[in-house]
């Protein structure tokens, strides 16, 4: 079967154990306010256009967002998202697999969100597990619970996005409450899978000492968290949103000393390891 | 009292403008002294008398004696005295001098002389005695003064090294320096090394820890050897009026790992570490299967050091030695003395040549109309043989010219085939005598004979002339096609676009290996282009990857800048299919935008080494101080980056050079 990809990235080293190769998912289920991936919210193609660097040369007029041999000779205009086959996914991660032996990398399913798409990323898991690769898995935590069960009998490990323990906030942040995101956290737990619990910390939304203390508490009920890792809000989606035609959210980004604040302050209350993702 | 961080300060403090006066005026007065005078030991009595004037300060903070003195240049000073200067670039045999002593050596030498019997190896012998007996007054008077200070360690190592056999892991070290700093300050040339340095200074360390020192202490001092590095000046060619803060003129290499990495390995970067400074670069011989301590050190040094180390894959090179015709103890003994450049145990003299591939490969396609690629290759093939062909022949008629020069021994002393031969290393008879010959600008070569396969031979859109007049006309008004070109993949992304590549690697070293050559000679062809890519990309037309006339062609190993959009993997997994097997130099710089830790670059490393890689080097740049430190040198004086084969400080570097760095694909 196909499935709709923003891209593959090669040598990513900060989405899981070692060396690995991440898949990126278009599609999903949120609409976080600061997410710096929005191309990778409609599950469809869609045109990304620099204005700046249009030379207003026409040649794009009558081309549709499905051609995909379509090349802007300026780079002003380009197709966001690819059908691909399990298959074209794999043999591009297989291509890193020296890499993976020496670091104990793999493969990496993030979006997006691979959950959308369900059954594209189970057939990409079983597909990696076939090649003998470790696999990770960077959700929301927004699926079906059967679904989730299912992506976990081939998932090694996964870096499970947990942005606010308020529901009414979530909801007002994110589109969609976190009931839903909690059954699955308790899910990976009851399944043992080992959960890395990522905390994207956004400046004037979840960066609350109540909101780390809940977040210290819940991570320290679930035996399945061996890690935390803090992920500090960045605006490099901003140019996305603008070749997207929408508003870049205005968010400030925190200072390093911050930073390290937040994850001497977990990390104090906590016996599972914090760092910086 | 022994201080590192006082004399790393005072590495910094070094006045922009200033020179080794002492040397300049001694040699500039000498040498009106001598006018006239021809005989067969004109240049070692020159430095006999040098060595006999030139003061021997101690400081406080010194753990080593010997040192320099600088000053602002007489007015009257154009440039700096070449009287004594040799060719430097070379590894000297500190393990025969550790063991026998300059003493041992220069009975060696008498005895060769006696059993050869000529006019030639007499005067050798006789030359040899003088500038032993200079360097042995000369120790001795720094010991006086070593002694003066109240330095007893000091003194007493004074008093035998380098002339007398090293007995302690501190003369050992003590004897070296003063051998390196009169090479390479007083005599004046630069790129001396230190050669396969864990291996013969391992007896002197085990006995060290035998008689109780601790492994904290011999590593401060290590580093306190290590910091001193920094203090060569080289030909003084930099330190007048453009020396960079501090001068960088000279780079010192130190080789460990190889086939049996020791205790002493470990502990040389540990000192590294703790000097931390561009000098000397750490050489690392790496073998996939050696001691895992010592890996992990490495890699752990690696994330720390990053631009002032080098990693190569020690099974390639040996393999590649082999196939030459070199004997395996010998191959087994190789070592980098300077930018990715090396020697053969302490036999060879080497020479090295830059060939302008890229003119070449532009004269070849303008020299006639090709149908295929294979009769481009082939014409290109014949065109690098005749070059390298003509260089050969050229060097080797360049030898015997310069009879007296030949006869300075300083460097022939130190070399273990020239003492035996009784002759200077440069007479083109060494044991080995090896001609780097570089190839720069491989993927700008590649990247074309790729564009020209696209468009003219397959999909047939010009005619070969029709697309050539394009490139000679510099894309004149085709800005269009040549964004395509640029857009297209090229090598370095892991994709069959590296085939052109690989295929133009070939071909410069097939034509190598067709020079007709002397029994003693070897070329070692590489990819490596020091900054030839960006001082000849100017002189340069257009090429078919779309690169306007005028533009830096491709750097060492590396894609075109920009080219690479895979990530580093398949950047490696591209540079892996070069024929580097048949290489044993050239260079790989990374640059990343963060800290990488030490499991992710072994991995990386030792994965591309699996894959046939040769050499790699790394930089960690923030964008954001690079571009500050343009503005602002004075707040980045000690900021280095990675360049060509070695780190050097940023500040230093002229405004071309900073922005080439700026240039680089920044991996995150």
């Amino acid at each position: 079967m196909t499935g709709m990809i923003l891209n593959i990235q090669r040598f990513c080293i900060n989405d899981g154990p070692g060396i690995r190769t991440t898949v990126f998912f278009k599609g999903c289920p949120l609409r976080c306010d600061w997410c710096h991936n929005p191309e990778g919210q409609n599950p469809e193609k869609q045109w990304l256009f620099y204005p700046d660097k249009c030379t207003h040369c026409g040649k794009c007029k009558s081309v549709s967002v499905q051609d995909a041999g379509f090349l802007c000779p300026v780079g002003a205009k380009e197709i966001c998202g690819k059908t691909v086959t399990a298959e074209e996914v794999i043999a591009e991660v297989m291509k890193d697999y020296e890499f993976y032996k020496n670091s104990g990398g793999g493969i990496t399913l993030s979006g997006g969100e691979p959950l959308f798409q369900f059954a594209f990323a189970l057939e990409l898991l079983q597909k990696a597990k076939e090649n003998n690769l470790h696999t990770a898995v960077e959700t929301c935590g927004y699926g079906e619970k059967s679904e989730l069960s299912e992506i976990a009998r081939f998932t090694d490990v996964f870096l499970f996005d947990f942005k606010e323990s308020n529901p009414k906030f979530h909801k007002a942040y994110t589109g969609a409450d976190n009931g839903r995101i909690l059954e699955n956290l308790f899910l990976l737990n009851a399944l043992k899978k080992e959960t890395i619990l990522r905390f994207p910390v956004v400046p004037g939304y979840n960066d609350r000492q109540e909101n780390y203390d809940e977040i210290c508490r819940l991570a320290n009920t679930l035996a399945s968290v061996t890690g935390i890792e803090i992920e500090p809000y960045h605006a490099f989606g901003g140019s996305k949103y603008t070749a997207l035609g929408k508003p870049a959210p205005e968010i400030a980004m925190q200072t390093k000393a911050q930073i390290e604040e937040i994850i001497r302050y977990i990390g104090e209350r906590t016996e599972i390891p914090v760092k910086q993702a | 009292m022994r201080d590192l961080k006082k004399i790393k300060e005072l590495t910094f403090e070094t006045d922009n403008n200033a020179c080794f006066i002492e040397r300049e005026r001694i040699l500039g007065r000498i040498e009106k002294e001598m006018e006239g005078y021809t005989k067969a030991d004109r240049f070692a009595r020159i430095f006999s008398a040098l060595l006999a004037e030139v003061s021997t300060p101690i400081l406080d903070c010194d753990y080593f004696a010997g040192r320099v003195v600088e000053a602002l240049p007489d007015a009257q000073m154009q440039s700096p005295s070449s009287l004594l200067c040799a060719t430097g670039h070379m590894s000297f045999d500190y393990e025969t001098v550790l063991k026998a002593g300059l003493r041992g050596i220069l009975s060696n030498i008498f005895e060769n002389a006696e059993k050869k019997g000529d006019e030639e190896s007499y005067a050798f012998a006789k030359n040899a005695e003088i500038v032993v007996n200079a360097i042995h007054a000369f120790s001795d008077r720094y010991a006086q003064a070593a002694e003066s200070k109240g330095f007893h360690e000091m003194a007493k190592a004074l008093r035998t090294v380098p002339f007398e056999p090293a007995y302690d892991f501190y003369s050992a070290l003590q004897g070296i320096w003063l051998l390196h700093l009169i090479a390479s300050c007083y005599v004046g040339a630069r790129d001396y090394a230190f050669g396969r340095f864990d291996k013969y200074m391992l007896p002197f360390y085990e006995k060290a820890i035998r008689e109780g020192k601790t492994e904290e202490e011999l590593t401060e001092l290590l580093a306190g050897f290590f910091i001193k590095t920094n203090e060569i000046c080289g030909r003084c060619t930099h330190n007048f009026n453009t020396k960079p803060i501090p001068c960088p003129a000279s780079k010192q290499y130190v080789n460990i790992g190889g086939e049996t990495p020791n205790a002493f390995s470990n502990v040389v970067l540990a000192a590294a570490k703790l000097s931390d400074m561009p000098q000397p670069q750490i050489v690392v011989l790496m073998k996939p299967d050696a001691d895992a301590s010592f890996t992990k050190n490495t890699f752990e040094a690696l994330s720390v050091l990053t631009d002032k180390m080098n990693i190569y894959n020690y099974d390639l090179v040996v393999k590649a030695l082999k196939q030459k015709g070199i004997d395996e103890e010998t191959a087994k003994d190789f070592t980098y003395s300077a930018c990715c450049t090396f020697d053969l145990h302490y036999h060879a003299y080497r020479r090295e040549r830059y060939l302008p591939v890229p003119a070449i490969f532009n004269g070849v396609l303008e020299s006639k109309t090709y149908s295929s690629i294979d009769e481009i290759l082939a014409e290109f093939e014949i065109r690098l043989r005749e070059e390298m062909q003509n260089y050969v022949d050229v060097t080797e008629k360049g030898f015997p010219t310069d009879r007296a020069r030949k006869m300075f021994v300083l460097d022939s002393l130190l070399l273990t085939d020239s003492a035996r031969r009784c002759r200077y290393a440069c007479d083109g008879k060494a044991d080995h005598m090896v001609l780097n010959i570089f190839c720069p600008g491989i993927a700008t070569v590649g990247d074309s004979l790729l564009v020209l396969d696209t468009l003219v031979f397959k999909e047939k859109r010009y005619t070969y002339n029709e697309f050539m007049d394009i490139v000679k006309n510099n894309f004149e008004n085709q800005e269009d096609l040549r964004q395509e070109i640029l857009r297209h993949t090229k090598f370095g992304n892991d994709t069959e676009a590296d085939l052109y590549t690989v295929l133009a690697g070939k071909t410069f070293l097939s034509a190598a290996d067709k020079v007709k050559l002397k029994e003693n000679y070897m070329i070692a062809a590489g990819f490596y282009s020091l900054d030839r890519e960006n001082v000849w990309g100017p002189e340069l037309g257009a090429t078919p990857d779309g690169r306007k006339a005028g533009q830096p062609f491709s750097e060492n190993q590396s894609p075109t800048y920009g080219a690479d959009k895979n990530g580093i993997t398949a950047l490696l997994k591209s540079i892996s299919k070069l024929p580097l097997d048949k290489t044993v130099s050239g260079g790989l710089n990374l640059t990343f935008s963060q800290k990488i830790s030490p499991e992710i670059l072994q991995a990386l490393v030792l994965s591309y080494f699996n894959l046939g890689g040769l050499h790699v080097g790394i930089s960690v740049i923030d964008r954001n101080a690079l571009l500050d430190a343009m503005e602002n040198p004075d707040k980045y004086k000690s900021l280095t980056v990675r360049l060509y084969g070695f780190s050097e400080y940023f500040v230093s570097l002229p405004r071309w050079q900073q922005i080439a760095v700026l240039n680089r694909t920044e991996y995150k």
